[in-house]
């Protein structure tokens, strides 16, 4: 915040005209109408557009500040002396405004803050909810302006605008100047008020564009219809022509059959070892370094908004709050977005009751279908300021210097990166069997093929968190798809289509692993339709798709989003046929397995299967939980488990498509933390009261 | 460096070029002196057996031998003018110059001028463990390139330690393994030796788990093995329950091999004689061993180096699998390249010493080669020095084979053990081989009915591990009802059915 004089101001009328805003004669008819009608004479100014808003205040700013705001917070004593040097040695490096760091801190709430600026700036400061403004000033189609600036139009007074702000800058004003496009002058409240206001009234309007804005504007790229015509026609076509192929030639149309299955199945395993090779390069693991990250100007950090999609998780609530708190980055430049949904009281309360700092804004997402955490997402970019932007989730823990490595890897990577991808893995590693899987599953995903993807560039189905955004692409791409399961992936591939790239970073966020095995069904069934949901979604047009991404790119989407379905739908017939054929010894499936389609079979069922489980004990290795790496070799029943959910999930989106299969969290014992050992036993907490569910 | 670095390759890819001309010079010039290698006749025979057969499949190959060496010579069999038995040679100075092109490539990184890089070549390719892989037209040519790749694995481990490196390692060995019987053993000498390799710190947190990344592929490489034995011929063990199988080597016929006799069955033994070979014919690499006393990470590789192959000739002795241990001595060629591309030889000092290490080491292994000769070595010193060593006319197996070839009837033959039939008969076209299901129904009638049987004499070493002459036992010397004989000559007799 500047910083006023004291003594004897020169008059507001002077300094205008000194300034050449206005003329001697505009400042004589101003004071003739003061004089005649009353009112203050910079109003009267404003009123007449002889000089806008902006330029007002940039002559005059100092001539309406009372003392500074950090004096004022301290002669209210709503902080210490010491309190103040703190935050303003912290300035010096963070580079923010006083105000904004001692709110960040959770010094002072943000009504008092506001108070405390409304007396700085010396005008008055309003409670939204107590003094309604006038929805008529409002224009629908700028609520998302005003969500993003935190300003609202308020009323009419004296014939002038008055806008309701949450801080005053020149850039904001500028903005306001802009969008109002009428004289205006401006009135403090808090950021809260502007943001509860804004729901209040904007719900249908964010509810729409949440849940409708990419179906209308880019009809393609939404999953809101399954099938296509066209692909139904296909799909009718090709059925029909296969039974009758099969009816009159059984032997070769099985063998041909089966000749695509082993051919495919054999791709898709050569596609993961070049992935496993080209990922394990350890130039990924440095992408950037911790060297860079010290040597980072904190002032230069953009606003990083971090979006908290919940539901149902009250109990993971304080565990991610206090791991965002712990991020290395500047608090004041943190945006963090608790998005709730409306019917969530037991969420809504335990934020309430934690009395989290300012940076923490609770965003209530109204009922309406899909209840998806894409549309919530989606309605809570109305409000993010952010120049970049993350998800988490409730049970995540980041690594603290995540954001500062996001920023590093964005100013290193080339202009079009939209979104860079950071590792996920599990702090709840040796729990059970469950977990063990599904952590070497995920290491390898995000430490080989993950990288190895962006390398070559393939599209990178992104991970549902710890996906860092350049807003503005996020933006332009109208947000997550909220009728997609595995909007995350969705869009990691429309990004490449759009000819941005999807990079990865060398950082990791630990989550809960599923340690149930029904649960895990319900989680890993919605991501195997998502999947099925993208593949659909993206192969409606495969020509364009192909020119889009290019032949590595288009056979990489193929095999790797493909491959991930097939593989799961495939593995039990697979197995079935095997285990037959093993017990009785028949001789039925011979006549379609000619021997080129055998060594075929038997490569995959011996060397590739074999090599996929090595690639489990490397991924363990790589993580350094060598204790997981025995475990690798009962990763076939894993599999079997995720053909389970692949049924499950293809059953449902012929049948329930766009239903968001809940997975629970919170159900794990271990401690939430980003310091695993997998190694050591765990550091156990009392389980939870409550389990959450996404 | 006064000289010019090696570092657009350019001219050490030439002068590579000239030595891959030179090595093919030579082989040639075996060739004309009647130098012909068993194993090379044997691997040739049966990929002209099993293309040549009427249904082309896998089981045609036998589950006997690695599998790997006969792929790399499908496409020599589809070559016009390779007929006679050239590709094995060929693919091992094939294996030989890839092996030398990979080597000069690595070599870059210790910024080697021309001239050394030439010197060096030069001693490599010259040392008789190099120049015998390279020219015999065995597998070893590319086994050395298998143990090159190793190497690079254990000393990439030891420098760097990333993923990569494991994963090097462990394909090299599934590949290995698909290559040579003997890599099971070389897998085995590795075990101990691994603790020497890794990390200290993550031998001491999880030894378990290093070794299930090192091991796994290759444990899964044998399994694999083992169940294709299983689904084509019945029995998990078949590779190694066989007489024929080239997993046995030298077990089931000891007495031949003077190695085995002196060793067979023991370690420490074999173990302290292999040490003596070493340090006959390779000294060099005692020498790399206390040259790199100070530097921990290259000591390790070293010693590595130096035990290695010894561990494993032990190992493999004492199973009765190695006949000659320059089978696995040879291979330290290969290690050495490797290891030179660690090596700075920066100063004008420490290369001369190491250039006449090399010059012990040739000059060593030479006189080792010589005196520890088995006859086939012994025939390719011979022809490699000009004397004519075989005489076709001589070899009953060549004559009967081209007679076969002169005689194109369908002809039930043996050829596991009569490799050299098939090879001189140049295909398999109408060969009744123990492969096929005709080979099997005939071996279950009392009378084939086939249109010739071809049979070795019984009491010769090919004679008696024949099929035909152990489920007709009379039939050389008396011949079968419906049959008259049509050639006998040199140990061989053809019967052919009385038409009508």
């Amino acid at each position: 915040m500047g910083q006023s004089g004291g003594g004897a101001k020169p008059r507001i009328g002077e300094l205008l005209v000194s300034a050449e805003l206005i003329s001697n004669d505009q400042l004589e008819q101003a004071l003739l109408h003061q004089k005649t009608a009353g009112g203050r004479l910079g109003d009267i100014i404003l009123a007449n557009r002889w000089v806008t808003a902006v330029d007002f205040y940039s002559v005059l700013t100092d001539q309406f500040r009372k003392g500074r705001i950090g004096d004022l917070l301290v002669e209210r004593e709503l902080i210490s002396e010491r309190q103040l040097l703190e935050a303003i040695e912290t300035q010096k490096h963070w580079g923010t405004r006083l105000g904004d760091i001692i709110l960040a801190r959770g010094w002072v709430k943000p009504y008092l803050m506001g108070e405390a600026l409304a007396e700085h700036f010396d005008k008055p400061n309003v409670d939204l909810l107590k003094d309604r403004l006038d929805e008529s000033l409002l224009n629908r189609n700028d609520l998302s302006t005003y969500s993003e600036n935190l300003f609202v139009p308020w009323r009419r007074e004296g014939g002038l605008l008055k806008v309701a702000v949450a801080d005053v800058n020149p850039k904001l004003l500028e903005m306001v100047d802009e969008i109002v496009d009428e004289p205006f002058d401006f009135v403090i409240t808090s950021k809260f008020d502007i943001i509860w206001v804004l729901q209040e009234i904007g719900n249908q309007f964010y509810t729409e564009k949440a849940v409708h804005e990419l179906a209308n504007s880019k009809p393609e790229f939404s999953a809101s219809e399954v099938f296509t015509v066209k692909q139904l026609i296909f799909l009718f076509i090709s059925m029909t022509l296969s039974v009758i192929a099969i009816s009159y030639w059984p032997v070769n149309s099985l063998v041909i059959i089966n000749v695509i299955i082993s051919v495919f199945l054999l791709l898709n395993f050569g596609l993961r070892i070049v992935l496993t090779w080209v990922g394990g390069d350890k130039h990924f693991d440095n992408l950037v370094t911790d060297e860079e990250v010290v040597a980072v100007d904190e002032s230069t950090l953009p606003v990083y908004s971090v979006l908290l999609p919940m539901y149902h998780e009250s109990a993971t609530l304080p565990n991610i709050a206090q791991a965002l708190r712990s991020l290395d980055y500047p608090l004041s430049k943190l945006d963090i977005k608790l998005i709730l949904e409306h019917d969530d009281d037991e969420t809504i309360e335990t934020a309430k009751e934690l009395g989290l700092e300012g940076i923490f804004e609770i965003i209530r997402v109204p009922d309406s279908l899909p209840k998806t955490k894409p549309k919530a997402c989606n309605y809570a970019l109305h409000f993010c300021r952010g120049e970049l932007a993350t998800i988490y989730d409730g049970e995540d823990a980041p690594e603290p210097d995540q954001l500062k490595k996001a920023v590093i890897a964005f100013q290193k990577a080339p202009q079009n990166t939209a979104v860079i991808q950071a590792r996920l893995n599990y702090f709840n590693v040796a729990e059970n069997w469950l977990t063990r899987m599904f952590t070497m599953e995920y290491s390898l995903w995000f430490d080989f093929y993950l990288p190895a993807l962006d390398a070559l560039r393939i599209p990178i189905p992104l991970g549902g968190t710890s996906n860092h955004f350049r807003m503005n692409v996020l933006r332009e791409m109208e947000g997550w798809d909220p009728y997609n399961v595995t909007e995350d992936c969705d869009l990691g591939v429309r990004l490449t289509q759009a000819g941005y790239r999807v990079g990865v970073l060398n950082s990791t966020t630990f989550e809960e692993a599923n340690n149930s095995i029904p649960n895990w069904i319900r989680q890993r069934s919605r991501w195997l339709k998502g999947y099925m949901q993208s593949y659909l979604v993206h192969m409606r047009s495969p020509i364009l798709l192909y020119r889009k991404l290019g032949h590595v790119g288009f056979w990489g989407f193929q095999f790797f989003i493909g491959g991930t379905i097939v593989s799961a739908l495939l593995t039990p017939v697979m197995f079935l046929m095997y285990i037959l054929w093993l017990a009785t010894s028949t001789t039925a499936f011979d006549p379609y397995f000619p021997p080129i389609v055998l060594y075929i079979t038997l490569f995959n069922l011996l060397i590739a299967n074999g090599f996929l489980i090595y690639l489990f004990m490397l991924s363990g290795f790589k993580r350094r939980y060598f204790s997981l790496i025995p475990w690798a070799l009962t990763v076939p029943m894993y599999w079997l488990l995720q053909s389970w959910a692949g049924y499950k999930g293809f059953w449902q989106l012929i049948h329930n498509p766009f239903y968001w299969e809940k997975t629970h969290h919170g159900l794990t014992t271990f401690e939430v933390t980003h310091d695993i050992d997998a190694s050591k036993t765990p550091v156990r907490t009392p389980a939870p009261s409550r389990a959450g569910a996404k | 460096m006064q000289q010019i670095l090696n570092r657009t390759g350019l001219e050490g890819r030439f002068f590579i070029s000239l030595l891959t001309l030179a090595l093919t010079i030579v082989t040639i010039w075996l060739l004309a002196n009647g130098f012909i290698s068993d194993s090379a006749t044997e691997r040739w025979a049966t990929v002209i057996a099993a293309l040549g057969a009427q249904e082309v499949v896998l089981e045609n190959f036998t589950f006997l031998a690695p599998h790997l060496p006969l792929y790399l010579l499908v496409p020599f069999y589809y070559i016009p003018g390779l007929e006679d038995g050239g590709a094995p040679y060929l693919l091992s100075i094939i294996a030989a110059a890839f092996l030398l092109f990979l080597w000069a490539h690595h070599l870059r990184e210790v910024e080697l001028s021309q001239t050394r890089l030439a010197m060096l070549a030069v001693l490599v390719v010259i040392h008789p463990g190099f120049l015998w892989a390279a020219t015999s037209g065995s597998h070893i040519a590319l086994s050395m390139v298998a143990f090159y790749l190793l190497y690079r694995g254990f000393q990439h481990i030891i420098s760097d330690h990333d993923i990569h490196s494991y994963i090097s390692l462990a394909v090299t060995f599934v590949a290995f393994f698909f290559i040579d019987g003997s890599a099971v053993f070389i897998f085995v000498a590795l075990i101990p030796l691994l603790v020497v390799i890794a990390p200290l710190r993550t031998i001491m947190v999880s030894p378990v788990g290093l070794y299930l990344i090192v091991g796994t592929p290759f444990a899964f490489a044998v399994a694999t093995w083992a169940y294709l034995n299983w689904i084509f011929e019945g029995s998990f063990m078949h590779f190694i329950e066989h007489a024929d199988s080239a997993f046995l080597g030298g077990m089931l016929y000891t007495n031949e091999y003077p190695w085995l006799l002196d060793y067979g069955g023991q370690f420490f033994k074999p173990l302290l004689a292999a040490t003596g070979y070493l340090l006959i014919a390779y000294p060099v690499s005692v020498y790399l061993l206390l040259d790199t006393i100070n530097n921990n990470y290259r000591f390790r590789a070293s010693f590595v180096l130096l035990l290695h192959p010894l561990i494993a000739i032990a190992i493999a002795t004492s199973q009765y699998y190695l006949t000659h241990p320059f089978e696995i001595l040879a291979l330290i060629s290969a290690g050495l390249m490797a290891e030179l591309t660690y090596v700075r030889m920066q100063t004008r000092r420490e290369f001369f010493f190491l250039i006449v290490f090399m010059v012990v080491s040739v000059v060593g292994g030479w006189w080792l080669f010589i005196e520890t000769a088995n006859p086939q070595m012994t025939q390719w010193v011979q022809s490699l020095t000009g004397k004519h060593t075989a005489d076709a006319s001589k070899d009953g197996d060549l004559q009967v084979g081209l007679w076969l070839k002169n005689n194109r009837l369908p002809t039930l033959v043996y050829e596991r053990s009569a490799f050299k039939v098939v090879a001189a008969r140049g295909d398999a076209e109408g060969l009744v081989l123990s492969f096929s299901h005709d080979f099997k129904s005939a071996m279950r009638e009392r009378h084939p009915n086939v249109r010739q049987i071809a049979v070795p004499e019984p009491h010769s070493i090919s004679g008696r591990r024949d099929w035909i002459n152990i489920r007709y036992p009379h039939l050389y010397d008396h011949g079968m009802d419906g049959f008259r004989l049509v050639y006998d000559n040199l140990g061989w007799r053809v019967y052919r059915k009385v038409s009508g």
